[in-house]
């Protein structure tokens, strides 16, 4: 197991920056996308609709690997890598604080009735990071 | 085969990051960052050899490259392909490369062996375009 440092933590719940996102598709070549990022309580988080693909292939596969990187400045990010667990209980408040943190809003102005939302929760096992200096 | 189109190609051009997907040992994920390039049919990037990438890439080559623009994180485009490594080419290539994101060439470090990925698109995702 690995700990986010403070400044780690807070790098990714204290800034508008996306997440890219590797999950493994059911041949095990990797797929990646972006996404809204979070950290807390020792996980790092994210959010995602049920049926889509990375939830269907971490519901297979629950390895992922997750990467910020400050826009203006590509020489500080931090790299998580470790097992999810999905859940939907409390998605739809996750999605209002991201797009909070995101958009400025209060509510994810994109809400789709015929979706559910789902929390992707990734426990780290691995952190890298640069630009820390720590 | 996957093509990008022109406007996709240019993020490429563009001196903007690229975060990319290897497979470790275990088949596990990795992500690392790096410089990238386009030459038209090819995502190109560049590492040394003996890293984690070229080792994972050496043993299976399927990748993704993801690249957003610096300037709007809701703009990307993510390639999935197969990568071939060579060190032909590898040591110009680099120094193209800091040319594009440092503006000064490259000083090479005693001892190491640059390697040249090129990955060829069988899948492309994009957003924002």
């Amino acid at each position: 197991m690995a700990q986010l440092t403070d400044r780690q933590r807070e790098f990714i719940a204290e800034n508008p920056y996306v997440g890219s996102v590797t999950t493994l598709r059911p041949d095990g070549s990797p797929h990646s996308t972006i996404v809204w990022v979070d950290a807390d309580d020792g996980v790092v988080t994210f959010n995602t609709a049920v049926g889509r693909a990375k939830e269907r292939y971490l519901r297979r596969d629950p390895r992922a690997a997750i990467m910020v990187v400050h826009p203006d400045n590509a020489y500080q990010w931090v790299s998580v890598s470790g097992p999810v667990e999905l859940t939907t209980e409390g998605a739809d408040a996750q999605i209002d604080h991201l797009a909070k943190k995101y958009l400025g809003k209060d509510e994810y102005p994109w809400r789709n009735p015929e979706e559910t939302r789902i929390t992707v929760r990734i426990t780290p096992e691995k952190v890298d990071s640069a630009g820390f200096d720590e | 085969m996957a093509v990008l189109t022109n406007e996709q190609a240019r993020l490429l051009l563009e001196p903007n990051f690229a975060t990319v997907g290897t497979l470790n040992p275990d088949g596990s994920p990795q992500l690392t960052i790096v410089w990238v390039d386009w030459d038209g049919e090819h995502v190109l990037f560049n590492t040394a050899a003996g890293r984690t990438k070229p080792r994972n890439l050496e043993r299976d080559p399927r990748v993704t490259v993801l690249v957003v623009d610096h300037e709007d994180g809701y703009r990307w485009v993510a390639v999935r392909g197969t990568a071939e490594l060579t060190a032909e080419g590898a040591d110009e290539h680099i120094d193209r490369l800091a040319r594009k994101y440092t503006g000064g060439g490259w000083q090479p470090k005693p001892g190491e062996q640059r390697l040249l990925v090129q990955v060829r698109p069988e899948h492309v995702s994009a957003y924002g375009f």
